[in-house]
């Protein structure tokens, strides 16, 4: 009993835990939202009808591109705060 | 050291003086068993000596942790507040990217009639364009 007292109190000088953490950095959440799927034109359609969907087409296509852009100011911004000294 | 935690900072030090002083007066005093307390004052003062290293680094390490955690915690907040204006610059972004297909798709519906007028799109341009959707 003696002994396991004394080694207890000799190993407890070995505990060694990594205190600090660092957490990977939170994404902003609509950066997180998927491109939304792009829309097919039906047989027989109008021509207005059919430009129509080629806008709404390249509307998505334009707020798929702001995202990605802002994904990559995101990748540098964090970056440089994570080496930053 | 985690037993370091439970012991005050000034002890070591303190055992350090009392052991040096035991060792003076077991010289020159006659005590019984002066000898083993003269050896033991030897071996007491080492270990209070090496205690008072090891509290030294304990503080300087622990220093050194809190300096790491403010970094962390300002690295945090920054990465924060960017995170805002990130979110505002592609909020608007959509927004005017929105209203600009809007007042497009407001436009052809206004010219709806000379649109269609004299145009047929044939099913092969559907198809056509069907497939670069898919794609």
């Amino acid at each position: 009993m003696k002994y396991t007292i004394i080694l207890g109190l000799a190993l407890g000088g070995c505990a060694t835990t990594v205190p600090v953490t660092q957490h990977f950095p939170e994404a902003p959440k609509p950066l997180l939202e998927h491109c939304k799927p792009l829309k097919q034109a039906p047989q027989a359609v109008e021509l207005s009808e059919f430009i129509k969907i080629v806008v709404d087409n390249y509307t998505e296509y334009h707020i798929c591109s702001s995202n990605n852009s802002a994904w990559i100011e995101w990748y540098k911004t964090q970056q440089r705060i994570f080496n930053k000294e | 050291m985690f037993i370091l935690n439970f012991i005050p900072g000034w002890f070591f030090p303190a055992l350090a003086v009392t052991a040096l002083l035991v060792f003076l007066i077991s010289r020159f005093i006659k005590l019984p068993q002066a000898q083993l307390v003269h050896y033991l004052s030897i071996i007491v003062f080492a270990a209070s000596l090496f205690m008072c290293g090891a509290n030294w680094n304990n503080d300087y390490w622990l220093a050194k942790v809190k300096e790491v955690e403010a970094k962390l915690a300002q690295s945090e907040a920054e990465s924060a507040k960017e995170n805002t204006k990130i979110v505002e610059k592609v909020v608007t972004r959509r927004e005017i990217v929105r209203l600009q297909g809007n007042e497009i798709v407001k436009y052809i519906d206004r010219e709806k009639l000379v649109i269609d007028e004299n145009c047929k799109i044939p099913e092969l341009v559907v198809d056509l364009h069907n497939k670069a959707v898919k794609q």
